[in-house]
């Protein structure tokens, strides 16, 4: 399994210090999720109970249900999304930045001689 | 690191949503009916065995495609910026053929894909149709004994079609860690590289700085062949100018390396104002009154130092030189990197090609040249205040 590649658990360290906020985006992400998977269910209401059983209430009941559950799972992805894009990119700076200072006290021997002299745009 | 961006950015935060989803949505099939769902689920394992296999063969396939491509891109570059020797070699058919062969693989490679993704997507896609069937024929005669409400046949289907989404995400994660995982290996390869050079933990501290220079019989490699330094001494007075001259691979950049510390010598030590250099913390501490500069210069290169010779290692004395070099080529200058230092030179060079300003406009400015008085004045200004802050930094 990839995520328990050795690289990978390494790469795991630059993750850590932001783990407060991943929790906060994972609770949000979660109870996203949870709302989508409730959409569906609302069919078996909508059929049962408002079409066969014939009832105007139970028709409407679902339908603002199905609108509310909608636009709060939105809600909650959007806003988990948008902070865990923050998040990733803030992650991905620290280890760029470690990178970029580990390069700078390194001697032009390493230069001379690395792959890396062949780096341009990805990073 | 872009791919390690595409797995944080994108993926990971989509995996964990469709993990849960598949969990979530999977447990409601299960309730809702579990025999309808053993029944749907027989053709669940072949349709992920076709994504997996045939996502697998489509990476292959489009890096091969983007290596094509970018063959192209690379054979056009090299051709066009030495078409006075292809003109010269009377090789334009031969580089014709050779473009037009390196198409015809691109357009191969693109025809492969392209198939490939059809079937990638196609398959799996027959084989889950295959699925909903079997659920609409078990799952109807149910509702039509009587054992199944209506409503939930309904939600079991609406169930079912949204259970492949979260199952191809996680297979593209599982595709994108695996790129991730390469890439991190090199950021780990780097990072676990020794730094040579270490600044000493207790720097003896140096007094004024007179600016004598002693190699005492240096020597010094690169781990490459014979020392490139081997005993290796010279003695510079403060104040006092050097011109190394040499043959390539002669050691002159060695030396300068040396001087500044980015390397330390094999043998022998390097004494400034008689105290070894690998013992103190020189350039440091005053880092701004020595330099090492090489013709090409760098973004952290003082703009006014960059008209010297490569060869000489020299000491400032003067102010900053009225020559400037902009740094980069006209035609590679990206619209981001013109910003500041190369601005300056712009409107420069669109005072004097009063002609050509059509040309520099067309590079996407949005603003009009304006050669009137004020760019000179500002110009001026911007030099007196250059001048004024180098002043004040070497008095420090």
């Amino acid at each position: 399994m990839a995520l328990f590649d050795p690289e990978i658990r390494r790469g795991f360290a630059y993750v850590l210090p932001f783990k407060g906020r991943l929790a906060v985006i994972l609770l949000l992400n979660l109870a996203g999720t949870a709302l989508a998977l409730y959409v569906p269910f609302l069919t078996r209401t909508l059929v049962d109970d408002a079409l066969l059983g014939a009832d105007m209430d139970a028709l409407v009941r679902v339908v603002v249900l199905f609108v509310l559950v909608t636009a709060a799972s939105f809600v909650l992805n959007f806003v988990s999304g948008m902070r865990y894009t923050k998040v990733s990119a803030d992650i991905l700076f620290s280890m760029r930045v470690t990178v970029y200072r580990h390069l700078h006290r390194l001697s032009p021997r390493f230069f001379a001689t690395c792959w890396c002299a062949t780096w341009n745009a990805s990073w | 690191m872009s791919e390690i961006q595409r797995v944080l950015a994108d993926a990971a935060l989509a995996w964990l949503g469709n993990a849960v989803f598949l969990a979530g949505a999977t447990g409601m099939l299960l309730w809702l009916d579990w025999r309808l769902f053993l029944a749907a689920a027989a053709l669940l394992p072949p349709a992920i065995w076709a994504i997996v296999v045939y996502r697998r063969r489509l990476v292959v396939r489009v890096r091969v495609m983007r290596e094509r491509s970018a063959g192209i891109g690379a054979f056009l570059i090299e051709t066009l910026r030495g078409a006075r020797l292809v003109a010269a070699a009377n090789a334009g058919e031969r580089e014709a053929g050779r473009f037009s062969r390196l198409n015809d693989a691109f357009v191969a490679a693109l025809t492969r894909t392209q198939r490939l993704s059809y079937l990638a997507g196609g398959l799996p896609g027959i084989l889950l149709s295959a699925s909903t069937a079997v659920v609409f024929l078990y799952g109807g005669s149910r509702v039509i004994d009587g054992a199944m409400t209506l409503g939930t046949f309904t939600a079991f289907m609406a169930y079912q079609i949204r259970l492949i989404g979260p199952v191809q995400g996680l297979m593209g994660l599982y595709t994108g860690l695996g790129a991730a995982r390469v890439s991190l290996r090199r950021v780990h390869e780097l990072l676990d590289e020794p730094v040579e050079v270490e600044d000493p933990a207790q720097p003896v501290p140096l007094g004024p700085v007179r600016g004598e220079i002693v190699f005492e019989d240096v020597s010094c490699g690169h781990g490459r062949g014979a020392d490139v330094l081997d005993g290796f001494a010279l003695t510079v007075a403060p104040g006092e100018v050097v011109a190394l001259a040499g043959r390539s691979g002669s050691g002159k950049s060695t030396v300068a390396d040396l001087l500044v510390r980015h390397l330390d010598p094999d043998r022998g030590r390097i004494l400034l104002d008689g105290a070894p250099t690998c013992a103190t913390s020189p350039w440091r501490s005053c880092g701004r009154r020595w330099r090492w500069w090489r013709r090409t210069p760098s973004s952290s290169t003082p703009r006014s130092w960059r008209t010297c010779d490569p060869t000489r290692v020299r000491r400032r004395t003067g102010g900053p030189s009225r020559r400037r070099w902009s740094g980069r080529g006209w035609g590679t200058s990206s619209r981001r990197s013109r910003t500041d230092s190369t601005r300056w030179w712009a409107r420069r060079a669109g005072r004097s090609r009063r002609g050509s300003g059509s040309a520099w406009r067309s590079r996407g400015r949005s603003w009009p040249i304006r050669r009137c008085w004020c760019w000179t004045r500002r110009r001026a200004r911007w030099t007196r205040r250059r001048r004024r802050r180098w002043w004040r930094r070497t008095r420090r």
